[in-house]
């Protein structure tokens, strides 16, 4: 709390400004984030908008690549430059909020007449929330489901997409066709957060979570995909592709399922040749508890602002526009409360129907300080296990005993 | 004071100024750092602290917790591996086409100036390429090795563990043969024509020549290769990210990445830079070999 | 005498240079060959040729007695001396000198031995342990020398081995090479651009221009009765000075262009146009028995000699005793007959 004081000192003096001079007074607030890196994005569109609509603030923008913004801000923070808002992948957020590095917005969000705490979904919000405060805003979100090529079902004469692992596996073995350059499934186990993103859910479905890895039911999907691997029903490489080079897999026909997100489904739309779905992420048994995945960024206003009711109106303003951020960006929203607009293309719309649906079931990575941290003990045992390096039970237990050592802290 | 200017004047003490400033220099950029690595390493750092000099000092705690990562000494392995195996094969394969092109056929210096190439690009873009090149189920070097007969089935160079950290020695040492080749190139460009003829006329054959000739001439120049190889060895990173982030499993996992990973995506400054001390003690180790190897030389 | 070198219509072309034009040149055992000619008239390459280094483009070479064309240089068992001695400087002068040795596999103790020996023959002794960094040019050059010798190879071969050195050691080191070749009894191809050299340390001497062989011979066979204008301008020191005319009616002399006339030990046909050729050291000054002039230019005393050069630069001429001429003096000559040389204006070829 030490660092607000200063801040606030200089707020009251900047406010005994403010009140002398009303008619010049400009306030700057700093905008990082990593829209407009390669492409226009939610933070520096908006930014702009907010920036021309009001006279009394400029809003300094500055987009930073995803590798360095943690970083950068860290080192910012640290030497007394951060930026007033800043956009964290959700994971990463916890890092600052859980160290008092964002500014705590739990009463002006209650008092806020534009933003409606109890619309956010359930995961995006915990990802900004610490021990029971609110931190941030989500700013968009993402999860993942399971693609499948339906002309490729049809022919191996399967009606209905998996809702088990083990099922999965069992249409896996059917749709290959090594002599047609077909797996029966792709996805990521790449060694980084992606590797975390597609394997966590698995986790979650057990019954375990950040701080229990090693459940009965992981290690038992993580035989289930060594055999897929084994049995070259997926390929070994799903070991180093990403996320977007496994789905590009699946969009030329080489696989008949994917794990995936809803950010993919207008490249599917233009590239895939043939009839695709989407499908909930199967689970371990039938009936068993459902999770997947919570992808997307937050926002949050960062504790040594110097205008936290200026940031708070530009917060507010971000959410007000998020109607938006589908139509104009691709983005789904974290937020119950907006209707995606049909678009017309019937895969699309499906797609997106499954994924809001799926979007119930998403859980944050975490969230934790040292997310970062965790996620590797997590996919260097799911990649130790599917490389047969490791029994999956004993990398699981390595990869707790590690995690143990960073909840103790 | 007339003493101090006669002895500038007569040059002696210009030149303590000239090596005073270089040496001022050297320890500003390159003490500055290494000290603050150092330092950083026996404390406790975490994001409050990131900014300051004096943080809570914790003894060798970094250094044991280090050691005691589940993956230390795979990492330490692999590391040896890909020092070794890089350096090896850049070695080689640049001395054998600086040799090559020391034949001056037709076209010999255009085709040198086209290895440049690998050079030029970022190694992010060489990343880029060798991870199509090695994809396990289109890759264009099974494609290869099949029809040649060498595999019968694929190889998943950057998934499997028995390969991993070879797929990533593969593409270093593409990225570092033309640097080495070209250095060995002006090594052999500086030996006398006149030495191989009077060496031919002696009765050496084309081997004898190499090993009694062109590898003593060349001593220096081999000397000042592979300690620069072991350098950008150790400082490779690029390649990592590109192919295969250091898995599976931490399999092609080296001291270098490590670092960086734990610095940058653990945000865990403080063994990341005990990582990169450990290194540095390494490339120490290896230059007091070097220098005590070459003290001897009698240089021509 | 028999054959030790034999070369057999030997052509060389770079690209479209062609740098030796059919070569036939049989060196006989024991001899020492020097060849001469200026830069560029294919002489290295020929030496060359004969090592091996460069690969003849037709015609056909044999070293005692076994064909050598299209055998590589390690196996014609010859050695060479560089003009920049080519030592290994990495090798002290003992490892120099036995490098062909331990090549062979001679025994340690054998190649310290013959080393020994070759040192004590070239004044080595004390050098053996140096970098030939630490030599001076003329120990350099032994050292060469020593290294060739070690071997006892079939034949030497000598690149310009004393153009690195200075005057007065150049003239000694003639004299050693020269004394080492009878001592050992070898074959030696010896290349200078230099004639002197030529002259005073071979036996036999072949003149070369353009990649051909204008003349060879004993080196005064070559002085007395060069065979064209190029040889008679390039052996012998001042160079022979040459006068245009034509014979006299009486055919017993050349009325030349420039005034006077030179009297002939022979008779020619009236009226024909030649270059005469007459050497500096031949002309006498002479008051009475003058046939023509010189308008003096220059006069340079060596002490020993005095040499007297035209006011066009043209014409010199040498005399051994002192002489008081002033610059500006016009001199009265005279040549026995017997010393006149005469060649074809057009072919340059001797009459």
């Amino acid at each position: 709390m030490q660092f607000t004081k200063p801040g606030l000192l200089a707020g009251l003096a900047f406010g005994a400004l403010v009140a002398a001079t009303p008619a010049y007074a400009q306030v700057t607030l700093k905008v990082w984030s990593i829209d407009g890196v390669d492409r226009t994005g939610i933070a520096d569109t908006f930014s702009k908008e907010f920036d021309e609509a009001n006279d009394d603030i400029v809003v300094e923008y500055r987009a930073i690549p995803f590798d360095e913004i943690v970083n950068e801000t860290l080192r910012a923070f640290a030497t007394g430059n951060a930026p007033d808002i800043v956009s964290f992948d959700n994971p990463d957020f916890a890092l600052f909020s859980s160290r008092g590095a964002m500014l705590d917005i739990t009463d002006r969000v209650a008092n806020s007449p534009i933003i409606s705490k109890a619309e956010y979904f359930e995961g995006p919000l915990n990802s900004v929330t610490w021990e029971g405060k609110l931190y941030g805003l989500p700013k968009y979100t993402d999860t993942i489901g399971l693609f499948y090529n339906k002309d490729l079902f049809a022919k191996a004469g399967i009606t209905e997409p998996p809702s088990t692992w083990a099922e999965l596996a069992e249409d896996a073995a059917k749709l290959t066709d090594p002599a047609n350059n077909v797996y029966g499934v792709t996805f990521s186990a790449r060694a980084g957060e992606e590797g975390t993103f597609q394997f966590l859910p698995i986790i979650q479905m057990s019954g375990g979570g950040a701080n229990k890895v090693n459940t009965e039911g992981a290690a038992q999907v993580l035989d289930i995909w060594k055999g897929l691997i084994d049995n070259g029903y997926a390929s070994r490489d799903v070991l180093s592709l990403g996320q977007w080079d496994s789905t590009g897999v699946f969009n030329s026909g080489n696989a008949a399922m994917a794990i995936s997100g809803p950010w993919e489904i207008d490249r599917m739309v233009e590239d895939a040749k043939f009839d695709w779905g989407v499908a909930l992420l199967p689970t371990i048994n039938e009936d068993d508890q459902k999770s997947s995945a919570l992808g997307g960024f937050n926002w949050g206003i960062m504790a040594n602002t110097q205008h936290p009711d200026e940031a708070f109106r530009l917060l507010e303003y971000f959410v007000e526009q998020e109607d938006r951020i589908f139509p104009e960006f691709g983005n789904l929203p974290a937020r119950g409360d907006i209707e995606l607009p049909v678009t017309g293309e019937a895969k699309k719309d499906a797609a997106l129907v499954v994924f809001q649906d799926q979007l119930q079931y998403a859980q944050p990575r975490g969230p934790h300080p040292e997310w970062q941290k965790i996620s590797k003990a997590i996919y260097d045992a799911e990649q130790q296990a599917l490389t047969g390096q490791m029994p999956a039970m004993d990398a699981l237990n390595q990869a707790q005993a590690t995690i143990d050592t960073i909840f103790k802290q | 004071m007339s003493r101090y200017f006669s002895g500038l004047r007569d040059g002696i003490g210009f030149d303590i100024i000239l090596v005073g400033a270089a040496l001022l220099f050297l320890l500003a950029l390159a003490g500055a750092p290494l000290v603050y690595n150092v330092l950083m390493s026996f404390q406790q750092v975490d994001m409050f602290t990131l900014g300051s000099l004096f943080r809570p000092a914790v003894g060798f705690d970094n250094y044991v917790a280090v050691v005691q990562q589940p993956e230390f000494w795979l990492v330490t392995r692999n590391t040896l591996i890909f020092v070794f195996g890089s350096m090896t094969g850049q070695f080689v394969l640049g001395f054998a086409l600086a040799l090559f092109f020391a034949q001056n056929f037709p076209g010999a210096s255009t085709i040198r100036g086209l290895f440049l190439v690998s050079w030029v690009m970022p190694g992010l873009v060489v990343g880029g390429i060798w991870s199509l090149i090695l994809a396990g189920d289109y890759g264009v070097l099974n494609v290869i090795l099949r029809s040649f007969g060498i595999i019968g089935s694929n190889v998943f160079w950057k998934s499997d563990p028995n390969f991993s950290i070879w797929a990533v020695i593969i593409a270093n040492i593409w990225l570092g043969l033309a640097f080495n080749m070209l250095l060995l190139s002006v090594g052999l460009a500086a030996i006398p024509r006149d030495l191989y003829e009077a060496a031919e006329l002696d009765g050496a054959n084309a081997f004898q020549r190499f090993w009694t000739i062109t590898l003593p001439m060349m001593r220096s120049t081999i000397g000042a290769v592979l300690s620069l190889g072991l350098i950008g060895t150790l400082q490779q990173f690029d390649l990592f990210p590109a192919l295969t982030e250091g898995g599976p499993a931490n399999t092609s996992n080296v001291a270098g990445y490590w670092s960086w990973q734990l610095s940058f995506q653990l945000y865990d400054f403080a063994k990341g830079a005990t990582v990169s001390v450990m290194m540095f003690l390494l490339v120490l180790f290896a230059s007091v070999i070097y220098v005590r190897s070459t003290r001897h030389e009698v240089r021509g | 005498m028999t054959a030790q070198i034999e070369l057999d219509r030997i052509d060389k072309h770079y690209g479209s240079f062609h740098a030796l034009k059919n070569i036939s040149l049989t060196i006989p055992k024991g001899s020492f060959v020097a060849l001469v000619g200026p830069s560029g008239c294919g002489k290295s390459t020929l030496l060359r040729s004969i090592a091996g280094l460069e690969t003849i483009s037709s015609g056909r070479m044999s070293i005692a007695g076994k064909e050598m064309t299209g055998v590589p240089p390690r196996h014609r068992d010859i050695a060479m001396v560089f003009q920049s001695y080519a030592l290994y400087p990495h090798m002290t002068v003992e490892e120099n000198l036995t490098y062909s040795l331990r090549l062979h596999s001679v025994g340690k103790a054998e190649a310290r031995q013959k080393a020994a020996e070759v040192a004590a023959t070239t004044g080595l002794t004390q050098l053996l342990g140096r970098y030939p960094r630490q030599l001076s040019g003329g120990q350099r050059q032994r050292v060469a020398m020593g290294r060739a010798i070690i071997r006892n190879p079939k034949a030497f071969l000598f690149d310009e081995p004393l153009s690195n050195l200075d005057a007065s050691l150049r003239v000694q080191m003639r004299k050693e090479i020269r004394a080492l070749h009878d001592r050992l009894g070898a074959t030696s191809v010896y290349v200078t651009h230099d004639q002197i050299e030529a002259m005073t340390m071979a036996d036999w001497v072949v003149v070369m221009r353009d990649g051909i062989i204008e003349q060879q011979g004993r080196p005064l066979d070559l002085y007395d009765r060069p065979v064209n204008r190029f040889v008679a301008g390039f052996i012998g020191s001042p160079a022979m000075n040459f006068l245009a005319g034509k014979i006299a009616e009486s055919g017993d002399a050349v009325l030349l262009d420039a005034g006077g006339t030179l009297p002939l030990a022979r008779r020619l046909e009236p009226g024909r146009a030649v270059i005469a050729g007459v050497r500096p050291e031949h002309l006498v000054v002479s008051k009475d028995a003058a046939t023509f002039h010189l308008d003096v230019g220059t006069v340079e005393s060596t002490g020993s000699a005095t040499y007297l050069t035209s006011q066009d630069g043209s014409f010199q001429l040498v005399q051994s005793e002192r002489t008081d001429l002033a610059a500006v003096d016009r001199v009265g000559l005279r040549i026995d007959p017997a010393h006149v040389h005469l060649f074809d204006p057009t072919t340059g070829i001797a009459l």
